[in-house]
């Protein structure tokens, strides 16, 4: 029968340990090059030879104190779980940092296994790592991986395979002959990788002698436990209940870390071969990309040539769409006839299936390229950047930078991005953030972008989309800072983030990215953009007389005539409007389908669409201000309802799922009301 | 004939995903957008 072993992926944030993670299991997690991905730890199999491994993909740490969620879920794996052999997986380019965490790791007593990831980094910057004295100094196994190139793969899981036998229960326990503190020699260099000072050693015994003698601590790693006492660590000493204040009369944790970052330094000293040879590309580009004048306005450029492509590539591509979208419907149609099918079914078919998706689908180049760009933003190591970038921005107005990577997430999808506020400690905080992060253009919304804009501004298309993005992001701050003028209470959360080394893109997990991205905006236009434009179709061709030619006398047109005087100050007073903002509510994109729908336009994304939906609508007195307006409203007004099921779910009550609904519908109102009031007097 | 089977497909496509949605929220799986980062759809 084939054994389970169960291996622990541990790390710090961004040293590629989902990669690695993926690469074994064939998973798809989400990967990114920014630090804090994985909140959660995740779990998959695989079978190597006789062995099944269960393998458990943990967030990274920097160090397993337990001050943040991430290290307190990371510790208490590795504490409570039947963890066998723990992979420490380190970004070999930055090795002095990350050997903080191995050797914090080997002290826990468990099996560990040092996987040196990114070497191919390493070798790029003319750097080499002495691969024999490195685990001799540490008294583990060490595997140089690449988890992007797949290489090293087997020998890891080799390592693992062989190395869970190294497990004892009393690994760390230390032995002198004596047993007396006081004659201790503290020449325990075969026993310990990290020996501490004599001070440091001496207590070390004299607390492992107090809780033997004691008896009540249950534990097989009494080093460990002692050294966490004497770092006065809150949950170890809770635990503990014994008053050892004879022994520990201050917090040695400044002199543990210190200790421990001088035996790093020796490490480095003696392993790391050409340091100083490091290639300053990253700082240069740095200095430009992260600068405290230019940062900001460098996001900006960057973000505009995104849109640049997103808009002439997507175009370009969307044409063979269009041309297919045309030759459907021109076959269905004749397909339909032949058969004999009855001129409701026709209608549905036509006017509401193909319509309003086959209206959406259209728009599949212009998101392909956009996720194609923030993925290659992402991977490249630019969009952690971002977070630091925004940071300075973000606490001169009194906030918490962490506050901010959410909201980058929130450009691809609002649903991640609200789950990624449990990042930030402080409840108020984190609610603040949910409560903006919406705000955030997601690319659910670039469909009426490119629509509204593409109709109505002509060569400014471009800047007018790329300005929802600058909109948002400015309501976003502003709001949170509004909320935060209101109340002061909520601590701070200083934003402490690894900025990544600048690398290529890897083509796999470009690759991974942007297909996910795609194939759901396939699901969903099959699934609930299907279902939406059939509703829509419902209420539009009938009315309480039954079917009626007459749009205006459908169901849709009276419920779009009560909400219509409200958004008329928006210059938004149209029934249709309000339908489909309504119908918006399903997902952003039903917004276009809507349109699609109730103007009867087969191929809204065509030239001819657009032409023939423009003029329609220019019969309403429906122009240019109006369709920025619309925009705008789009942007800001309520979330799909994935996102306020996401919200409720992290806010937890009904009440500020409530207020982010008005919240979004009041600002949404009053920005669309400002441009357009403002807009009409010149 | 034909008439009520395209109507049925389409129908009976219509109904699945209302209610494999309401399925999917009452689960706590919220969406189809981001399954790697939901918790209600981590893969095993």
């Amino acid at each position: 029968m084939a054994e389970e072993l169960q291996v622990g992926f541990v790390g710090n944030p961004n040293c590629g340990k989902t990669t690695l993670f993926n690469a074994y299991t064939g998973a798809r997690l989400k990967v990114a090059n920014w630090p804090g991905v994985t909140v959660e730890k995740k779990e998959g199999a695989m079978k190597y030879h006789d062995h099944v491994f269960k393998l458990v993909d943990l967030p990274g740490i920097y160090s397993l104190t337990s001050y943040t969620m991430e290290e307190k879920l990371t510790r208490q794996y590795i504490l409570e779980s039947d963890v066998d052999v723990i992979i420490d997986v380190a970004d070999a380019s930055a090795l002095e940092r990350n050997l903080y965490l191995t050797l914090q790791l080997i002290e826990l007593g468990k099996p560990v296994i040092l996987a040196l990831n990114m070497m191919d980094i390493v070798e790029e910057r003319g750097m080499e790592i002495d691969m024999h004295r490195l685990p001799e100094m540490l008294g583990i196994p060490v595997i140089p991986v690449s988890a992007r190139k797949r290489t090293g793969l087997d020998i890891l899981m080799h390592a693992v395979a062989h190395h869970k036998d190294k497990r004892k229960d009393n690994n760390l326990e230390h032995h002198h002959p004596e047993k007396e503190a006081s004659r201790h020699r503290h020449e325990h260099h075969d026993e310990y990788t990290v020996v501490y000072s004599d001070e440091i050693e001496d207590k070390i015994d004299a607390i492992i002698l107090r809780l033997r003698s004691d008896g009540k601590v249950k534990t097989k790693n009494y080093r460990w436990y002692a050294l966490k006492l004497l770092e006065k660590d809150e949950e170890i000493t809770a635990e503990c209940g014994l008053d050892l204040s004879d022994i520990i009369d201050r917090s040695y944790e400044t002199d543990i870390i210190n200790q421990k970052y001088d035996f790093i330094e020796e490490i480095i000293e003696e392993c790391l071969v050409n340091k100083n040879k490091k290639a300053a590309v990253t700082d240069r580009i740095d200095r430009w990309l992260t600068g405290n004048v230019t940062g900001l306005p460098c996001f900006l450029l960057i973000m505009a040539v995104v849109f640049f492509f997103t808009f002439t590539v997507g175009d370009w591509l969307k044409g063979y769409f269009e041309a297919a979208l045309d030759q459907v419907n021109a076959a269905v149609s004749a397909g339909l006839e032949a058969l004999g099918a009855g001129e409701v079914l026709q209608s549905l078919i036509v006017d509401g299936i193909i319509s309003g998706v086959g209206g959406v689908l259209t728009f599949l180049p212009n998101i392909f390229i956009l996720f194609l760009a923030l993925a290659l933003l992402e991977d490249s190591g630019y969009m952690s950047r971002v977070a630091y970038v925004m940071d300075s921005l973000m606490s001169k107005l009194g906030l918490s930078g962490r506050a901010f990577i959410p909201m980058i997430l929130g450009f691809g999808c609002t649903v991640p991005a609200v789950m990624a506020s449990r990042a930030l400690e402080d409840p108020k905080d984190r609610r603040r953030t949910v409560l903006v992060t919406p705000f955030m253009s997601c690319s659910a919304r670039l469909p009426v972008y490119v629509l509204f804009a593409e109709m109505f501004f002509g060569s400014a298309a471009m800047p007018a989309a790329f300005s929802m993005y600058v909109i948002g992001m400015a309501v976003a701050i502003l709001a949170a800072f509004l909320m935060h003028k209101v109340d002061r209470s909520g601590g701070m959360n200083p934003l402490l983030i690894e900025l990544p080394e600048y690398k290529t893109p890897n083509t796999r997990t470009i690759a991974i990215y942007v297909w996910d991205k795609v194939k759901d905006y396939l699901t969903k236009a099959g699934t609930t953009i299907f279902v939406a434009s059939i509703f829509i179709w419902f209420l539009l061709n009938f009315g309480t007389e039954g079917m009626t030619q007459d749009m205006s006398a459908s169901f849709g047109a009276s419920i779009g005539r009560v909400l219509a005087p409200l958004l008329a100050p928006a210059g938004l007073g149209m029934w249709q409007i309000a339908l489909a903002l309504i119908s918006g509510l399903a997902a952003k994109e039903v917004v276009v389908s809507s349109f699609a729908v109730l103007f009867g336009i087969s191929n809204i994304n065509s030239a001819a669409g657009m032409t023939g939906l423009a003029e329609i609508l220019a019969g309403y007195g429906f122009g240019a201000l109006n369709a920025y307006c619309l925009m705008i409203f789009c942007l800001l007004y309520v979330p799909c309802i994935a996102t306020l099921a996401m919200i409720h779910r992290e806010l937890k009550s009904w009440k500020w799922t409530g207020v982010s609904v008005l919240l979004q519908l009041g600002c949404a109102w009053l920005v669309s009301t400002l441009v357009f009031q403002i807009g009409s007097l010149f | 004939m034909a008439e009520i089977i395209i109507g049925g497909l389409i129908a009976g496509w219509a109904a699945y995903v209302v209610y494999r949605k309401v399925k999917q929220i009452r689960s706590g799986r919220y969406c189809s957008c981001c399954k790697d980062d939901c918790p209600g759809c981590k893969r095993k």
